[in-house]
């Protein structure tokens, strides 16, 4: 709830392309992540938003449709810790509507190579689970999401499997090494907020101002919000407009261009930080001592 | 079969915007067959192995590119069980609606100083190839169900009407693509049956691109190996109030995808609008 | 000099809730001429600090700091308990329920010697109504008798009755319209009834500084420090006070009104207010001086 005084404060300085945190109207809070100890364990801040990511996996039957391709499935529970507006185990509109998109920009999008996932055609296969974990919200979820689970996916590792006619030994993660996710693309959420600035006296409608990655008191005077997914090589995966006001084509065109240098920047920084990670594991260069292979000679 | 023409347009996707004329749509009666127009366009890339767009410019079910499929409606179906009601077919896709309201709202919450629009999907297990038993929860009609409340709320007058609920009963009886932008503009046309004030008709296409060609209004065959997306309109203007993408599409092919459909919507409405004026006049005629 | 320590409380005691001593309102006032219009000035002094019974500010001295189920050494029989202390009648000793500091006044000043009060401050984020605090609450509905407001995000709201306003009459009402901000008082607030709040100074019977509050900017901030401003002041508002004109309303319900003579401005005074806590004492006025001097 917020009062008349405040919403048309929001709405004035807006004019004036002021926002509350001082930032530029294209500019998005910067994303810190750190990983856990464990692999596939995410966390990952963006302002006062608060996400964790668990990815694990697990063998079950493949879905009889599907014998050739593994399972990914995407849990977002919003609960009572992320904020007291949200309910636990209760779908509000909101919930629904955040649970949607981040499963079309991950899932549906194919970022994850689920052929790949297969271990027994039509008998088993792995079953990959992201389990996020709202902290804190203060707008921006749907971004946040994105970036973390694809951060996860980067990160983790499954247990190497002996494959025996049809028995499947699981490698213990001690004595072999295990394995990297088969990840294709890295899909990067960005959202916009849209707000309605109208002339004081003649309440017409000025402009709409497209709004880069709104904060919580932000988002309750937009008047609409788009989500736009996309990956660096320019694939937009996923755009979700649900109605409010309305804008030309040609400005959700502008807006994709936009995004796309958002997601180049996001790339680059889970990239840096899955580096970081590789770095500090890898403290001693046991990797280049238990490797086997030589140098090439160069002739 | 009704067709419309994109008159001075190419096929392959080049600056649509700039280039678009006036889409006419022949608002004869509905029981003319109209040939396109075949405006002159360079051959569409002829690697197709599918039969999504052959070479000559044909897809699946015969249609060139700019073509939508027969859209029937008929308001009023109902007369006595619903204060507005719809049938629409789209092609093989065959949707109910019925309006309900202004009435008594469920929960007096949220309804202060407006009505309250509630929508309901109903899917028949029957409606598609092979039978489906519905899930309780399913997220993806919860969406369907937000996604059409919010753009109704944005064309009807909700102010007009404080303290009471307008329900939305839609029933999907056959589906064969184009699900979402049927519902929607079944739900415009029972709400202008009903009497609920609008500020202009809403509607929705959908279309998509196959290797550099944009295609409107696609059936179940093309949706599932082509990208598309689905917009909703409020009047003709150009500007887009909803908005779903769920497949991965280049971000090239964009902007004709987006002016495609957005033609396709536009068509909708003057066909809607002959429908209900074919309506009063009958009306008017048997007083 | 002495360092003065106020640690005065809107609470549920009225004897001992105290204004400003003399010196500090006349600091206070001096402070703010400074920059301030004449009329701006006397707004400031009513919204930011409540014009109560001149009762004498006592000291305190700040003896220890406590959880619940400590055991506190001070007899129970000349003691008043101030929030934070259970008045079980047959135990001996006051038995703290909240975490925080335990106050009490001063055995050696004269002037508070036989006050004997004792209480503990503690810092929450969710605000319960005592009487005579002001509180900035937000309408929500309205109904024939008045007003419901909220205080407190999430919440039971409070009552503010149409009659609570200064010259109020059946014809002649105030119209608040819903999510507007008001500046009140809360007039009474029992356990098992709705708070009530109102927006007249019950000693003089105007206006006083309650009453709708007019565009500027709203925001949350923990309570304490709420009541720190109010009530000690702060370097944060004395500095940003020398150097642009602008209106404030402290609710010790956790929140803050701002105003100021354009909108850029107030968005620079809410992130001075915003910050100042992070900041060392020393380095508010430059770190302040460089927000407002920023384009």
């Amino acid at each position: 709830m917020i009062s008349i005084n405040d919403r048309k404060f929001l709405t004035e300085a807006l004019k004036v392309s002021k926002r509350l945190d001082g930032r530029s109207m294209e500019e998005q809070r910067p994303m810190e992540v750190t990983f856990g100890s464990q692999f596939g364990h995410v966390e990952l801040t963006m302002g006062k938003t608060k996400v964790v990511v668990r990815i694990s996996a697990e063998i079950t039957k493949p879905n009889e449709r599907r014998p050739f391709e593994g399972i990914f499935v995407v849990h977002t529970d919003i609960g009572s810790m992320a904020s007291p507006i949200f309910e636990n185990n209760h779908q509000s509109e909101q919930e629904i509507m955040i649970s949607q998109v981040v499963e079309k920009a991950v899932r549906r999008s194919g970022a994850l190579d689920l052929e790949s996932l297969c271990i027994v055609a039509g008998k088993k296969c792995w079953e990959i689970r992201a389990d996020v974990h709202y902290l804190d919200f203060d707008g921006g979820l749907v971004d946040a999401t994105c970036a973390a689970v694809m951060a996860g996916l980067y990160h983790f590792k499954k247990p190497d499997v002996d494959v025996d006619g049809g028995a499947v030994t699981v490698c213990d993660m001690e004595e072999r090494h295990p394995v990297a996710l088969s990840v294709l693309h890295l899909p990067v959420s960005v959202t916009y907020g849209l707000f309605e600035l109208k002339n004081d006296e003649t309440n017409e409608v000025e402009k709409v101002e497209c709004v880069l990655d709104c904060t919580a008191i932000e988002r309750q005077v937009q008047n609409a919000e788009i989500t736009i997914t996309i990956n660096k090589n320019r694939d937009i995966c996923q755009i979700s407009k649900p109605s409010g006001v309305s804008i030309e084509g040609y400005r959700i065109v502008e807006l994709c261009e936009k995004a796309f240098q958002e997601a180049l920047k996001v790339t680059e920084m889970i990239d840096k930080a899955l580096k970081e990670d590789e770095e500090m594991r890898n403290k001693g260069n046991w990797k280049a001592l238990l490797s086997a292979e030589n140098d090439r000679y160069e002739k | 079969m009704f067709v419309w023409e994109l008159s001075d347009t190419s096929a392959n996707c080049d600056s649509f915007w700039i280039r678009r004329g006036r889409l006419g749509s022949d608002t004869g009666t509905l029981d003319q067959t109209h040939r396109a127009l075949l405006p002159s366009y360079s051959s569409p890339l002829t690697q197709s192995r599918h039969e999504i767009y052959s070479p000559e410019g044909l897809r699946t079910d015969g249609r060139r590119w700019n073509e939508i499929r027969n859209f029937d409606c008929k308001i009023n179906t109902h007369p006595t069980s619903a204060d507005g009601s719809s049938y629409v077919e789209w092609g093989h896709t065959k949707v109910v609606c019925t309006v309900d309201g202004p009435r008594e709202p469920d929960n007096r919450q949220n309804t202060t100083d407006r009505a309250v629009i509630s929508v309901n999907v109903n899917v028949a297990s029957f409606s598609t190839e092979t039978r489906i038993k519905r899930q309780r929860n399913d997220k993806r009609l919860a969406e369907m169900n937000i996604l059409i409340r919010q753009l109704l709320e944005e064309a009807v007058l909700t102010k007009l009407n404080p303290r009471t609920q307008i329900a939305v009963n839609i029933t999907v009886i056959a589906q064969d693509g184009g699900l979402l932008p049927a519902c929607i503009n079944a739900a415009c046309l029972a709400m202008i049956d009903a009497g609920v004030p609008l500020t202009d008709y809403v509607s929705a296409c959908s279309s998509g691109v196959y290797s550099n060609n944009a295609l409107i209004d696609l059936n179940t065959l093309e949706e599932q190996d082509v990208p598309f997306l689905t917009i909703g309109v409020i009047g003709k203007s150009d500007k887009i109030s909803m908005l779903t993408l769920e497949t991965q599409l280049p971000m090239a092919s964009l902007e004709p995808v987006l002016a495609t459909s957005l033609s396709g919507a536009h068509a909708i409405q003057d066909i809607m609008d002959a429908a209900v004026r074919k309506h009063g006049k009958h009306r008017l005629e048997r007083k | 000099m002495s360092k003065i320590t106020y640690s005065i409380f809107g609470s549920s005691l009225v004897e001992v809730y105290t204004g400003m001593s003399m010196y500090k309102l006349l600091l206070a006032l001096a402070t703010l001429q400074l920059t301030c219009l004449p009329t701006c000035s006397l707004n400031l002094f009513y919204h930011a600090y409540f014009e109560g019974p001149s009762c004498p500010a006592y000291h305190t001295i700040h003896t220890m700091i406590c959880l619940p189920g400590d055991q506190i050494d001070f007899p129970k029989q000349d003691l008043t308990l101030g929030p934070g202390f259970l008045d079980d009648p047959l135990a001996a000793d006051p038995i703290p329920i909240v975490a925080g500091e335990v106050h009490r006044t001063d055995p050696e000043d004269k002037k508070t010697k036989n006050q004997n009060l004792v209480y503990i401050d503690s810092d929450t984020r969710r605000y319960i109504p005592a009487v005579n605090d002001n509180v900035i609450g937000t309408v929500t509905t309205r109904h024939a008798e008045g007003y419901k407001v909220s205080v407190s995000d999430l919440s039971p709201g409070v009552q503010l009755n149409a009659m609570a306003f200064p010259n109020a009459s059946k014809k002649n009402r105030v119209n608040l319209a819903n999510d507007a901000l008001v500046y009140a008082r809360v007039s009474s607030a029992s356990r098992e009834v709705e708070a009530e709040i109102e927006c007249i100074d019950p000693q003089s019977g105007k206006a006083g500084g309650y009453g709708e509050l007019k565009d500027g900017f709203c925001f949350d901030a923990p309570i304490a420090f709420t009541r720190q401003l109010l009530f000690k002041g702060h370097t944060v508002l004395d500095t940003i006070g020398e150097l642009v004109p602008f209106e404030i309303a402290i609710g010790v319900n956790g929140k803050i009104w701002v105003k100021s003579e354009d909108v850029p401005t107030t968005l620079k005074i809410y992130q001075c207010i915003d910050k100042c806590r992070e900041w060392p004492e020393d380095q508010v006025r430059e770190n302040v001086e460089q927000i407002m001097s920023a384009p």
